[in-house]
């Protein structure tokens, strides 16, 4: 046995020697790693945190009640998108800076030694999944044999919790290259040098960027060929994550029966667009932000749900359970705490930039309130019950 | 009785626990405690994981996980080296200087990378979508000007100098 594995080892030795070789280059040095790894810590960093946000106000949407800046989440997911694209050619760049250390001999020293090469791997594979499968989502192509919310959000803890294990393993390192020292040669490199390298990635974010945030940022709009959304673009000048068609009920929601039920203990009052139509209209400004990392500001016009509250003989500042007439699906029902339903910029919304709520914008009636994702701004309203 | 420091298994039982013991280096206390954080914050991931996706599900995941990180060191690595090896002999036969080296290189990687992101998008559009709203750009398209682009790029980085350097010896 013994013999079997130090003759393996023998044969083995030469080859990952070459391949060492050859996959090495000067630009590939431990300061490279460390100048591309801190802007990939950085971005995954951003995409974690604005990640675990958008989970928290979709799945406890009671724990956080931030109404302003209204721009919020279009802010936070719109990053946590940017961010998440721009660290593919972070992502590739740093790969191919450490690629020839995956060809180490001995490919383990020490116990210490395979727990961080495990602990690498994990980073690796987890990452490239966790940005692929994130890539694929926002264009809604789903070809992966697994739910995508669950799965994005778990990968995305296990990635964070790898990235501070690798830092934490390579942390000597990275202190001793974070700034550019004595042993430093930014002018190495078999075809670029480290400058002209740390150039190019920032030439591909800048690329990556630019040809796809134009969906959330409105001074890029010119430049979006790559991104999934456009701005503007969709019924009354706005995208639609979900139709209509899609969430199948176009059929209730243009029926002459329809009527918004407002419970409020034990009274029940129904108001259908007529009776909706003449409570006092407001109109405001605010943009839909859709976790999908597009976003756009429009003008809504409608009942404040303050106002529709008290016509019901409800407090303003009530908690509120919404449902749609989706029947399935996450977007079917949402809570709304209290310190949304009194603000007097949150709306019943039967108006859309000056025209009647287009089906797919939730025709006949839609939720729309400050700074929440787009998820919990509930289309095709049937049913608001006050829970407190 | 040592084990023989032959073999791999005999080398890994030689190993110590630690190459280099850590508490002698320095960030220990650092170290540690990123350490543990790291670790927690991944068991929170292994618990999200197990809660929120059902089991018949990890094959399909980890089919993925292993397939990515095979596409990426034994596919899209071996390929970048060999195409820098290869872009290294050319560079050297055509003798194209520092600066237009770094320019051909970095507009064919930009192209590349951007084509990498234009994947969804292709597939988006030949799938189709219930949605009218996603996906409306005609990505090859886009992919097409984004090469035209950089072919531009590398035609200009590599004439450009040639041409300076020509009116320079007529003058």
């Amino acid at each position: 046995m013994a013999d079997l594995t130090s003759r393996m080892a023998d044969r083995l030795e030469p080859v990952f020697a070459r391949l060492r070789r050859t996959s090495s280059d000067p630009v590939k040095s431990t300061r490279t790693a460390v100048v591309i790894g801190r802007l990939l810590g950085a971005a995954f960093t951003i995409c974690f945190a604005t990640g675990v946000f958008s989970h928290v106000l979709q799945d406890y949407p009671s724990w956080i009640v931030l109404p302003r800046p209204v721009s919020l989440y279009r802010v936070t997911q719109g990053l946590h998108v940017i961010s998440g694209i721009a660290s593919i050619p972070l992502l590739l760049a740093k790969l191919w800076t450490v690629y020839p250390r995956l060809f180490e001999w001995p490919p383990i020293r020490s116990l210490a030694g395979v727990l961080e090469r495990l602990s690498i791997a994990v980073l690796v594979t987890a990452s490239l999944v966790e940005v692929a499968i994130g890539l694929l989502n926002i264009f809604q192509v789903y070809v992966f044999p697994f739910p995508f919310r669950q799965t994005h959000y778990a990968l995305g803890w296990i990635v964070f919790g790898s990235l501070i294990v690798h830092i934490a393993v390579k942390l000597p390192l990275i202190a001793r290259y974070w700034r550019s020292g004595a042993r430093d040669r930014p002018r190495a490199g078999a075809v670029v040098s480290r400058r002209g390298l740390v150039g190019i990635v920032g030439v591909m974010v800048g690329a990556v960027t630019v040809t796809t945030a134009g969906q959330t940022v409105d001074l890029l709009k010119p430049f979006n060929i790559l991104g999934p959304r456009k701005q503007n673009l969709g019924p009354q000048g706005l995208p639609v994550n979900k139709t209509a068609m899609q969430a199948g009920v176009i059929a209730v929601a243009k029926s002459p029966e329809w009527a918004l039920e407002v419970i409020a203990g034990d009274t029940t009052r129904s108001f259908d667009l007529m009776a909706l139509r003449a409570l006092p209209q407001t109109t405001v400004d605010l943009p839909i932000a859709c976790v999908e990392g597009w976003s756009q500001m429009a003008r809504w016009k409608g009942v404040r749900m303050r106002d529709l509250l008290e016509a019901a003989g409800a407090p303003a500042e009530s908690d509120l359970k919404v449902r749609s007439l989706q029947r399935n699906g996450v977007t079917s029902r949402m809570e709304m705490p209290a310190g949304f339903s009194a603000d007097p910029l949150t709306l019943v919304a039967l108006e859309l930039n000056g025209e009647v709520l287009d089906i797919d914008h939730g025709y006949p009636a839609r939720v729309i309130a400050p700074g929440r994702p787009g998820a919990l701004q509930t289309k095709w309203l049937a049913r608001i019950e006050v829970v407190s | 009785m040592s084990a023989p420091r032959v073999g791999l298994v005999g080398r890994v039982r030689a190993m110590p626990v630690f190459a280099v013991s850590p508490s002698t280096e320095p960030y220990r206390v650092a170290r540690v405690v990123l350490i543990v954080i790291g670790v927690a914050i991944g068991v929170v991931g292994g618990v999200i994981l197990l809660n929120d996706v059902a089991p018949k599900r990890y094959v399909g995941l980890a089919t993925w996980l292993i397939v990515a990180v095979i596409l990426h060191d034994v596919v899209l690595a071996p390929v970048l080296v060999a195409a820098g090896l290869a872009f290294l002999r050319v560079r050297e036969r055509l003798r194209i200087g520092r600066l237009a080296a770094t320019i051909v290189q970095g507009a064919l990687v930009v192209a590349g990378v951007l084509t990498a992101i234009g994947v969804p998008g292709l597939l988006a559009n030949r799938r189709g979508s219930a949605n009218p709203t996603i996906a409306t750009t005609p990505y090859l398209l886009s992919l097409v000007i984004v090469w035209g682009v950089a072919v531009v790029v590398v035609a200009v980085a590599l004439a450009l100098p040639r041409l300076i350097e020509r009116r320079a010896r007529k003058k």
